[in-house]
This record gives structure tokens, sequence and C-alpha cells, in this order.
């Protein structure tokens, strides 16, 4: 951002504008319709109100499935990026030519077509008794949002200066303290952008939680799917922007946390 | 507290033999090399690219070990200590400053591997930061400081425990050419006041004779001569080493009869007593002068036909290099005035006495039979 305007021709901002405005449309008409007072999707809405708020946050089914979503997607964020960082390290560090078929299987959950893999899933789980349950869903989600954090954390190891641990070791530090008080804070932006998108990969999944889910553990994506299928509820609105706000707020802090101006390490 | 010592009394770096091999490479990066360095003593390994000089400072670091051979420092045998272990301070081209942490964090953070208390250690760095020229810097992340002062902060950073052995792997190659002038001499100051040993790692010979106590010229992963700038000047042993450091001008044939050696262009007289068998004879441009055509030989010189290709004016002096008879490249290092006007084109006489000239007699197979190079 800190790059002058004049530099940006009058074309170039019209088609950025132009695709802005193709993106943001959505959100307009999103955010404005989950206040309206009446049980439809017209728009733009006559009478304004909270009560699908109200709604999103006190009726039993959408509030339980608020919850499982943020908490299966905070745990799915932490077991990814731990296994996520573990393998970036090993594909980092590793030449024989295993390395590239392991690299493929782990990436192959982002080439595969998503309903497949819930099929599949579907399938074993239905002989695990994982169906329905929370570790379930961890799994599954953590299979998807793996190649995030790999990808996002490799990254970060490329850039990083393999001197630092050379450095490191020879003012006295062990390997361990080398890797808690050098590497890993070096990493740690990448490892944060790799949780972040493990979080919005598990947060917004829909295809696989519709196979592996029950009636009694349902996620935010079901409940919206559910929800538009059965008729016209605006809550969908209100989850929707509630969910929009909190996006843009995790990336705002993101973008202006203190120390952000550090260079090249973050992703 | 001595644990199983080589001799009690021994202090300073010892190499024996050590040699690296890489897997996939068939010439060793480090080949056979034995070296003893003195406590106090700075030491320069100079050397082109891949001549193995870094691949030997990180074997002394113990980033990488050694495939044969063994590497002692104050009669410890260390060929198998990691790093952590050696109390050996090291800086780095790439400065490789911590960048989540402050200068003064950076600088204490070998104090505080030693255990010593934060405030102890802040105070400490802080003072250390003082001896680099940094008081006041050190509340500074690296990317807030300046490419010279991040190096200083380096140095501070490898000196502040108080190693046995500080290692400088180029530290001042991403410098420009004043500021790189000014860290030398703060270097040997530094140095001086420390009276740790040093062991500089670089490419550029004018650093290395400037600065070292001594100098280790490596080629191809072997030290090829080990000795004072002045030694390594005046008396290479090899006509690498001759061409390495500074120019010269090489004339290669056999020597017949004691102080003579016979060239394609001729004999010329040559110290009575230095070589023997195929030699090298090693002019330096500083003594050697050029003589106008004519000019009647006084007793006891040496004299090669030339013709004048360029002038360089330096200021004090002009270079100017020259091709001889024999075809071969020559250089001369002329005062700016002289007696004579020189112009390209001109052939003049390349003269020097016998006892200017320094004899290095060849390996048993000579890497090039070229006669005359400029380094």
């Amino acid at each position: 951002m800190d790059e002058e305007n004049g530099g940006v021709s009058w074309g170039l901002r019209i088609v950025a504008g132009v695709i802005g405005v193709w993106l943001l449309a959505p959100i307009a008409i999103v955010i404005p319709l989950s206040f309206t007072d009446r049980s439809s999707f017209v728009f733009p809405p006559r009478g304004w109100s909270l009560r699908f708020y109200k709604n999103l946050f006190m009726d039993e089914a959408w509030r339980s499935a608020l919850m499982t979503s943020l908490l299966l997607a905070t745990v799915v964020a932490l077991v990814s990026v731990t296994l996520g960082t573990l393998a970036a390290f090993a594909l980092h560090r590793s030449r024989g030519r295993w390395t590239m078929v392991t690299e493929g299987l782990l990436f192959a959950p982002m080439i595969l077509p998503t309903v497949v893999l819930a099929v599949a899933l579907f399938n074993i789980y239905l002989r695990w008794h994982l169906v329905g349950t929370f570790i379930g869903f961890v799994i599954a989600h953590t299979v998807l949002a793996l190649p995030f954090s790999i990808i996002t954390v490799r990254a970060g190891l490329q850039s990083l200066n393999p001197d630092f641990e050379h450095a490191a070791g020879s003012l006295g530090a062990r390997p361990i303290a080398t890797f808690f008080l050098v590497t890993l804070p070096v990493l740690l932006p990448s490892i944060l952008a790799g949780m972040a998108f493990s979080f919005m990969v598990s947060f917004d999944e829909v295809v696989v939680a519709l196979f592996i889910q029950s009636p009694e553990l349902q996620t935010m994506p079901v409940q919206m799917w559910t929800s538009i299928a059965a008729g016209t509820d605006p809550t969908i609105a209100a989850a929707a922007s509630t969910t929009f706000v909190l996006t843009v707020l995790v990336i705002l802090i993101w973008q202006y946390k203190p120390g952000r101006r550090r260079r090249g390490a973050d992703v | 507290m001595e644990p199983m010592s080589e001799s009690a009394t021994e202090t300073g770096l010892r190499l024996e033999e050590v040699t690296k091999r890489h897997a996939a490479m068939t010439t060793p990066a480090v080949a056979d090399v034995s070296l003893a360095v003195r406590e106090g003593e700075f030491l320069t390994l100079l050397g082109p690219s891949g001549s193995g000089k870094s691949t030997l400072l990180r074997l002394i670091a113990g980033f990488t070990s050694a495939t044969s051979g063994r590497v002692i420092l104050d009669g410890r045998d260390f060929t198998t200590i990691p790093p952590y272990r050696r109390n050996i301070g090291m800086v780095f081209q790439n400065y490789a400053l911590f960048p989540h942490m402050s200068a003064v964090d950076n600088v204490a953070f070998g104090l505080r591997r030693r255990k010593v208390n934060r405030r102890e250690a802040t105070r400490r760095a802080l003072e250390a930061l003082e001896k680099v020229d940094l008081a006041g810097y050190g509340d500074r992340r690296p990317h807030e400081l300046s490419g010279g002062q991040q190096q200083r902060v380096a140095v501070a950073r490898a000196i502040v425990f108080g190693p046995r052995l500080v290692l400088m792997d180029e530290p001042f190659g991403a410098l420009d050419r004043r500021l790189r002038e000014g860290m030398q001499l703060e270097m040997m100051r530094l140095h001086e006041d420390l009276g740790m040993t040093f062991i500089f790692v670089t490419h550029d010979q004018e650093e290395a004779l400037s600065m070292s106590d001594r100098v280790a010229v490596m080629n191809e992963g072997r030290i090829e001569q080990v000795g004072t700038p002045l030694d390594l000047y005046e008396h290479p042993a090899s006509r690498f080493v001759a061409r390495f450091l500074g120019d010269s001008n090489l004339f290669s044939g056999q020597v017949d009869a004691p102080g003579r050696l016979e060239t394609v262009t001729g004999q010329h007289r040559v110290p009575a007593d230095a070589g023997r068998g195929e030699c090298s004879l090693l002019v330096r441009p500083e003594n050697a002068r050029l003589v106008p055509p004519g000019t009647p030989t006084p007793e006891g010189v040496n004299r090669v036909g030339c013709t004048i290709e360029e002038i360089a004016y330096l200021g004090a002096r002009r270079r100017v290099v020259v091709r001889f008879e024999s075809g071969e490249q020559g250089i001369v290092s002329a005062p700016a005035r002289g007696p004579e006007e020189l112009r390209v084109g001109d052939r003049p006489y390349f003269e020097w006495k016998p006892e200017a000239g320094h004899l290095i007699e060849h390996e048993p197979a000579p890497l090039d039979q070229a006669g005359v190079e400029v380094g």
C-alpha cells in the first residue's frame, strides 16, 4: 500500500473498480436483507428489524450450528497447521525420490473433486462409525485444509535464511532452542496464514459436511443449506453478514497488527 | 575442567588433514588441509569462489562435518562437537540477524543461551553495541538498520560472549567500497582491542593483504601457501599465488645453470640459489621499468622487448599493459611523470634487476603453460 498512486494507470483503475463492484455487489444486497422485518427475500426490504439476528443467536438449530462450526474450524486450524508445519519441514529438508510422491499425495485433496472425496469418506465413515461425530468432521476437514497449511509454511521456509539456524547454533542455542526461539518466530506469519486458511476451509465447507452430518451434529453451512432448501428464511442473510464482518475484522487486524512491515516473511 | 586434552598447554586452532567431500561432487570441496592458527592471530583464508574457503570456515564453525581429518581448538578435539558447544563466534555475509528481535536482543542472544540473566545480558549487549559504534541503536529491528549497521550488530553479536575464535565469512561482501574500507579498519582495531583469534574469509586480495597477520591462499580445496602478506607477495610459492595476489609478469623456462633461466625469448639472470629445473620467474610490475629502445644496457640487468598496448593513469602512477615478443601480456607500474613520454604503440624494453625477480619452481605438472600472466 505504500506505492504512490501516480504509478497506476486509469485503465487499470477502471478494471480493478469493475472487478471490485462485481465481487462486492452480493454483499451490498445480503447485508441490508439481513435487517429485513419479514420472512421473505424481497429486496430492498420494506421494513427493518433485528429479528433474524436474534433468531441466529437464539434459535437452537442456528446457534448450535454456529458453535459447532466455530469449534470445529478452530480445532481443524490447529491440527492442520501442526501437521502442515511438520510436513512442510519434512518436504523442505528431504531430497529423496519419495518426496515428490508424498507431496502429490498430500496435495491430492486440492485437486480431487470434493464430491468424490465426500462419497469416499462417507463409505469409510459408515464402516468406522464416524458419521455424525465431531472427530469425523475434524479428520475430514483436516484432509481438506492440510494442503493450505503445507503450502503457506513451505513458502515461509523457502524464504527462511538457512544461516539463521547456523547463527543461533554458533551462539550456543541447542537445536530445540533454535527451533522455538528463532525458526518458529520467523515462520510465525506463514504459520498464522496457514491457520487462517485452514479455519476458513473448515468454516466454509459444505459438500463433505452434507454427507457426514447427522441431525445431532450440523455445521453452519449445512444449516444454511437446509434452511434455504426448506423455505425462505432471512436468518441465512444474518448468518452470511455475521460471517462476512468477522472475516473482514480478522483480515483488518492481520493487516494492521504491529510489526507488520517485516520484510519478506509475510505470505 | 579441561576435558581430554591433546596437550594441556596448546592454544589456538589446529586443522589436521581435513577433507570434506560432497556426495554429488567428484572433487572434494576441502582437500587435506592442515593449518595452525595461533591464539590472537588475524588469519585470512583467501581464494577465488569455489576454492573451498567458506566450506573450511563452516567446518571450523561445526555447521558441516569433515569427511576425514581433525579440528583441534586449544588442544581439544572439536571434530564431532556440535556448533552450540564450540564457543565460536560467526559473522555471515548476509548478516543473518534474527529479524524478529531488536539489535540488543540479537546481541544478547548468545549471553542468554549461556544463562546470563536478562538484565546483565542486556547491559553487556548494549556495551558491545557501543564498541561497534552503535550506541542508541539497540531498540531497532534489523530491517530498520542499513547494511553497514546490520553487519556491526552481527559483529557485536559474535564477540559479546567472549568466544575462543571469531569467524567471518566475507562479512563486507555486500557493502560498497568506502564502507568496506571503513569496516576493515574497524575490524583491525577491534581485533587489537579484544585480542581474540580472527579467521576471515574473502576473495578480495587487497582486503586480505591489508588486514591480516597471515594469509592462507586457497585453490581447488587446498591451501597453496600460508604466510604474512609481505611473504606471499614477494615470495609466492606457486604461479597461482603469484597471479592471485597483485599483478604479475611471469616468464616460464628452464634453469639450465645456476643463476640462469632459459626462456623462449632468451636468457635471463636470476638469483643463483633460487630454483632448479622447470621454473617461472616472477617480476612484480613495480620492480620493472620501461626504457626507450637504443638505450645502452647497463651491466647485469635483464631486458625483454615489448610493445605498449594500454596506458591507464592512476594518479600517482600509470599502469602500462605491454605485450612481449613471446606474445604474452605483461604489466608495468610506471611513475605518472617519467623522464620519457610513453605512448601506446611504442616499443620499449621491459627491464628489471635480477635480484628483483623471484623464481617459482614448478610443481611436477604445472597447471598451465602460459608464459606470462596478468593477475
